[in-house]
């Protein structure tokens, strides 16, 4: 074989690393281009929702689910790092794991009920959830503080190195976040993988082929919960206040669109989704006043003509146009 | 090695399938044939496992497998094609046959995300195996294309090449040729006859009667729901009640 | 109901029918099959009293009807519907009937009632009742025949011959209507050449050849008995018994007089392993004796190994017997430990000299019978049958190959095409002529000729069944490929070697997991190649052979070089003769590298469980100039896999290599075909590092 060869071969074998690893470089870099904390505190917040929307994204795209209400285990995150932090005086690390630890069976519990149901009635439940817990957090004053929200949690740290900067944050975040990607690739590429694709592609085939589609279902309806309650966890630490509006229905949407943006089933295009709806609001002002429609409206229209959301959409044009030429030209 | 026991299914109230009994032998191609609306389709759907019978059992090697999910009964070794094609338009051609490879995959979540050593190994074969089989049904200059744009019978053979890809114990063809010009419905017809060289064991659904007469060992015929003949293809052939029910009264011809 | 006891029969000088015993009993339906000639129509003559008996007697429920007038046995109710019909022609189908029941004299109601239900069971005949018996058709007339004897409401119904002349689809008719009357408890005897159709409608049934009852018993016995099968039933089976004709398949009567040949057996008669040893001892004293006595080299061994041929007494003194070698061979050359003098011996043949010196054996008469019945033994072990045409394309001369594989053909009685070696051309077209259905090779040869099979397209319009070859060690990859490329054939590995009498020393077993090889000729012990200890079971190592009986050149504990290793226990097919597995290599075959022991043959599996990668393959091993050693393999590619695929077929091949054989290995990935192929054994190892073994 040639050296060539050798090294296409090394490539293509383990591209996802190498492409998780510039990335990765890319972010390392980053602050010394642009150091404006303002900046950095939009590119952490995208870390967080990029760990969120790689779950979610599983979720819908690859298992080919609906949930509208996956801001209950954000908040659920949220709040129960705040809590076990400050109420509790627990450090914050194993807080973290324990909190995810939790939210994971609420979503087995939660899950094995409600994923019997499909389409439009899974999609109302978990908005019902997600409608109580964001009324949990608002009434139960005494552990949540409240419509005023809880503050004074602790930044995570390191022995004496605490994460409180945004320039710190920003390596800690997309630390947490390249490892979620990664880990996303490399499931998405996987035999598992593959059985969730199946899953949303025909359920009736998956089926027939071996993939055990309820259990499949349940276990990355945890899996996106546990990410989402990580994300919530960091959210916590990183801006040190939570409140309930955080955690409405409305985010729970707004999570929703980022996926579809982003191109249901693509994980790279979770992190587009992440960041295009998180820096809409920058670069359109009179955005807040009208937030709602906007985001509505871009949902509509990207449903509309791009059913598989935007990346993906475009991707699979592309693919689609290419394999149709070259059939054209292959022999018969 | 597949037999099924007074197999009856009712949809609300209407009899799909009536007491259906009969045997599939391992390593020959048993045909099954019958009018449309017989119950073939329904019975498949009911051996492996995506409806369960009313009444009635089904023994795969002695173990009673009726009313198990689908994806159990996969398990055991037991493929399918459907004859309405449900193949994963939006994955690539190789993607499809690697997930007839489904069983073998494994189904730890956290071992798929680690990408540990073990699992590259694994994908590594799955997916020489995957393209093996793909040469088996000409395929293999399309790896990559997505599924969505193959000809109908390229998509045919994708769907072939994914069932017989994991070695199944026994495969069930629903209606392979259906919609496929002669020159293709040859081709598959030869492709059968291998695998049956192979001793594969098959259940082919067709209504393709060349095909069947040629390649089958064993006929059954269903209609409206009942077993009305079992036997050869020639026996099934000059049988009354087949003829009657199947080709209407025409002379059995030589 | 009917008892036939040592009947004979002669017409004029000529005797037809030599001592028939015949059973019907009321309610049974017996078929009487045979050629034409056979005596088939004399028997049923003589019951019917149309022809009177020389001797023995025919009882009708006891009752002595020996030799009776027609109309007597019609009133006692026999009923004959005769060979070719033989209705009145001139006479309507109403009338025929009738006269069916003529000696009985029945009163006018009941004729027509009876009437009546000959036309209830043949509805055809009631269309026609007015129409002349001969413008009916031959199925028609069949039927009238049939009903003309039912007429008589006869106990017994005598069917001579119903389905001859008749098209398939109208004897198929005619059959379900004796189904039907059978089933409605009418005792029926049918006389038939057509075997398969008679046995599959009746109970019982008698085999007559030349005048003689040869085969008796359940129809349904008679029908699968394999023997039988190929000899009477020809080309048919159960889907198409219309195809059995006995003349017709060009059976003759030389194969229904000689029934016997066909169980002929082979195989050895053990009870018990305990017989089995009884003999090995007894085989092992003699062979000890005569070595001694015979040959002076082996004398000088055994006296100086302090063995006298009296000390032998149980098998494990095996152990104490010194060894032979390959020098022992070469030491003797031309004629290494003969033990006969020189008018005894009939043959020499001699190794092909492709590890060193040409081996030279010496055979006796009775050396050549033993490995003939050896040789029967594996064909009849593969299911070869007198029917086989084995076409053997190995190499005749000096080598033992060719002769083995003829002379055993010939002696199970299967018809050999001795086309020897090479000579693709000839080969192909003697099995599209011959269609031969055994073919005897090499495994090399035998991967050729299924390519050429495969380039040509013929696979389609060869016979060939079961391939038995020998030799040469073969992959399962290359098994399958040459399986596939013969359409489906069984593979059949057949082991011996030039020292121990030759090919024919042991074969695969029908369940293809394992090698018989022949306990009552030769014993074998499986050694550690370098401490020469027995190991247990199940292990690996060198095949040490003694012969048990072979005379011209005994065989003491020979060293073969083999690798293989004893499967213990009993085998799924039944045989008792013990096993081992499948040859691995030699052991000087074996490539040391890296302080590692490879056997070329682990290389064969584990290319072979690489989807995608072809069967043939070349190991060279090479030193660098820093003296490390490197080994590089060369593997083809399956048929019809895209260069593409090179870079993953290397990975998982390095990758299986790593982990099987903790050896890192260069690989290389050629082209399908581009390796040679030879009609011998391939040469695969290149080893062109520096030999500086010693020993």
């Amino acid at each position: 074989m040639t050296g060539k060869q050798h090294i296409l071969y090394f490539l293509s074998l383990h591209r996802t690393g190498l492409s998780v690893t510039v990335l990765a470089l890319a972010l390392i870099l980053f602050p010394f281009l642009d150091s404006n904390p303002y900046t950095l505190g939009l590119t952490n917040l995208i870390a967080i929702n990029a760990i969120v929307v790689l779950g979610l994204n599983l979720f819908i795209g690859y298992a080919g689910q609906i949930s509208l209400g996956h801001a209950a285990f954000f908040g659920l995150g949220a709040y129960g790092s705040a809590i076990a932090t400050v109420t509790f005086g627990l450090p914050p690390w194993p807080a973290m794991f324990l909190v995810a630890g939790l939210v994971a069976l609420v979503a087995l519990a939660v899950g094995i009920p409600v994923l019997r149901l499909s389409g439009h009635y899974l999609a109302m439940a978990t908005l019902g959830l997600n409608y109580v817990v964001h009324t949990v957090l608002l009434q139960w004053d005494e552990v949540t503080g409240g419509p005023s929200g809880f503050a004074g949690i602790p930044s995570l740290n390191l022995g004496t190195f605490a994460f409180d900067t945004p320039l710190r944050l920003h390596y800690l975040l997309w630390t947490f976040a390249m490892l979620c990607l990664l880990l996303s690739l490399n499931l998405v590429r996987s035999g598992v993988g593959r059985g969730l694709a199946a899953l949303a592609g025909d359920e009736t085939a998956a089926a027939s082929l071996g993939v055990d589609t309820r259990t499949a279902k349940v276990k990355i309806f945890i899996l996106s919960a546990v990410l989402a309650a990580l994300a919530g966890s960091l959210f916590a630490h990183c801006f040190c206040y939570v409140s309930p509006d955080t955690f409405g229905i409305f985010t729970s949407t707004d999570m929703v669109i980022m996926v579809v943006i982003g191109g249901m089933g693509s994980i790279w295009g979770s992190l587009f989704g992440a960041a295009f709806l998180t820096l809409l609001p920058e670069w359109m002002d009179w955005f807040e006043t009208y937030k709602d429609f906007v985001h509505g409206g871009v949902l509509v229209l990207v449903l509309m003509f791009l059913p598989q959301g935007l990346i993906t959409g475009i991707v699979d044009a592309i693919r689609i146009k290419l394999a149709l030429r070259r059939r054209e030209h292959a022999p018969a | 090695m597949l037999q099924l026991d007074g197999v009856s299914k009712n949809f609300g109230g209407l009899p799909a399938l009536q007491s259906v009994t009969f045997g599939v032998p391992k390593g020959r191609l048993t045909a099954l044939i019958g009018p449309n609306g017989a119950g073939k389709s329904t019975l498949i759907n009911c051996v492996t496992g995506l409806l369960p019978p009313t009444s009635g059992s089904v023994h795969f090697e002695s173990v009673d497998i009726s009313g198990l999910p689908a994806h159990r009964i996969a398990h055991l070794g037991i493929t399918r094609t459907f004859q309405n094609l449900r193949l994963f338009p939006r994955l690539s051609v190789l993607d499809n046959v690697l997930t007839g490879l489904t069983c073998e995959g494994g189904t730890s979540m956290c071992m798929a995300m680690l990408r540990l050593p073990v699992l590259r190994h694994r994908e590594r074969q799955l997916r020489l195996r995957a393209l093996e089989a793909m040469d088996r049904f000409g395929l293999s200059d399309k790896a990559g294309w997505p599924a969505a744009v193959l000809a109908y019978g390229d998509k045919k053979r994708v769907e072939l090449a994914r069932a017989t890809v994991g070695n199944p114990r026994l495969l069930l063809l629903d209606e392979p040729v259906a919609g496929l010009n002669a020159e293709e419905t040859a081709s598959v017809g030869e492709q059968l006859r291998t695998l049956r060289r192979a001793g594969q064991t098959i259940l082919l659904i067709e209504h393709d009667m060349d095909l069947v007469m040629n390649i089958a060992d064993h006929v059954v015929v269903l209609d409206s729901g009942q077993c009305i003949a079992t036997g050869t293809p020639d026996e099934v052939r000059r049988n009354p009640l087949v003829l009657e029910a199947y080709l209407g009264r025409m002379e059995a011809t030589a | 109901m009917l008892s036939i006891r040592n009947l004979t029969a002669h017409y004029g000088a000529a005797q037809a029918l030599f001592g028939i015993d015949m059973e019907v009993r009321a309610g049974e339906t017996v078929a009487l099959v045979g050629a034409n000639g056979a005596g088939k129509s004399t028997l049923l003559k003589c019951l019917m009293g149309l022809v009177k008996p020389s001797g023995g007697e025919i009882l009708l429920d006891g009752t002595a009807v020996t030799g009776a007038p027609p109309a007597r046995m019609v009133q006692s109710g026999l009923a004959l519907s005769p060979e070719g019909r033989e209705v009145f022609g001139t006479l309507s189908v109403l009338d025929n009937l009738r006269l069916g029941a003529i000696p009985l004299k029945l009163p006018s109601a009941e004729e027509a009632r009876r009437v009546e239900e000959v036309f209830g069971r043949f509805p055809k005949l009631r269309d026609r009742r007015q129409q002349t018996a001969g413008t009916l058709s031959g199925g028609e007339q069949q039927m009238l025949a049939m009903g003309r004897a039912l007429m008589a409401h006869p106990r017994l119904l005598l069917l001579d011959e119903p389905s001859l002349g008749l098209a398939p689809l109208i004897t198929d008719e005619i059959f379900s209507i004796i189904h039907q009357l059978g089933r409605a408890g009418a005792t029926i005897l049918i006389v038939e050449q057509n075997a398969a159709r008679a046995l599959s409608a009746s109970d019982t049934a008698y085999l007559l050849a030349g005048g003689r009852i040869v085969e008796h018993g359940k129809s349904r016995d008679l029908l699968i008995d394999p023997t039988l099968r190929a000899a009477f039933l020809g080309a048919a089976s159960h889907d198409n018994p219309a195809s059995s004709r006995l003349g017709a398949a060009g059976l003759t009567n030389i194969r229904l007089e000689k029934p016997a040949m066909h169980n002929k057996n082979f195989l050895p008669t053990f009870k018990t392993a305990e017989d089995l040893r009884a003999h090995q001892i007894q085989g092992l004293q003699w062979t000890v004796r005569h070595a001694y006595e015979g040959s002076s080299a082996y004398r000088a061994k055994l006296d100086a190994a302090g063995i006298r041929p009296d000390s032998i007494h149980t098998l494990e003194d095996l152990q104490r017997l010194p060894f032979t070698t390959t020098e022992d061979l070469r030491d003797g050359y031309p004629f290494p430990l003969r033990s006969v003098p020189f008018e005894q011996l009939v043959r020499v043949h001699a190794s092909s000299g492709t590890t060193g010196k040409r081996k030279v054996l010496c055979y006796t008469q009775k050396d050549l019978d033993d490995w003939t019945d050896m040789f029967a033994r594996c064909y009849q072990m593969a299911g070869v049958t007198v029917l086989d045409r084995v076409q053997v394309a190995v190499g005749y001369g000096v080598w033992t190959a060719g002769m083995g594989f003829q002379l055993g053909c010939e002696k199970i009685g299967a018809l050999s095409v001795p086309v020897g070696p090479g000579n693709i051309d000839m080969q192909i077209q003697f099995l599209l002529d011959f269609q031969s259905t055994v073919f005897c090779s090499t495994a090399s040869m035998a991967l050729l000729m299924a390519e050429e099979i495969h380039k040509r397209g013929v696979a389609d319009k060869i016979a060939v069944r079961k391939i038995i070859y020998g030799s040469e060690r073969s992959s399962r990859s290359m098994r399958r490929k040459i399986s596939e490329l013969f359409g489906g054939a069984e593979l059949f590995d057949i082991t011996g070697l030039t020292e121990l009498y030759g090919p024919g020393a042991g074969i695969e077993c029908p369940d293809h997991d394992c090698i018989h090889y022949w306990g009552d000729y030769y014993l074998l012990e499986i050694l550690d190649p370098d401490t020469l200890q027995p190991l247990p079971d199940g292990e690996w190592g060198e095949m040490v052979v003694t012969s048990l009986c072979k005379e011209g050149s005994p065989l003491i504990r020979y060293r073969t070089r083999d690798i293989t290793r004893i499967i213990p226990g009993p085998c799924t097919c039944g045989s008792l003769m013990p096993k081992h597995s499948r040859i691995r290599g030699r052991s000087d075959d074996t490539i040391k590298f890296r302080g590692v022991n490879i056997y070329p043959s682990s290389v064969d599996t584990i290319l072979s469980s690489v989807p995608g990668m072809g069967s043939e393959y070349q190991i060279h091993l090479t030193r660098d100039s820093s003296g490390r050693e490197h080994m590089r393999l060369v593997v083809e590619r399956a048929q019809g896999v895209q260069a593409s695929r090179t870079p993953e077929l290397i990975h998982e091949a390095g990758h299986q290599i790593k982990r099987q054989l903790l050896v890192t290995a260069d690989i290389e990935i050629v082209d399908y075909g581009s390796l040679p192929r030879s009609e011998r054994k391939s040469q695969r190892v290149f080893d062109s590092r520096i030999q500086d073994e010693i020993v």
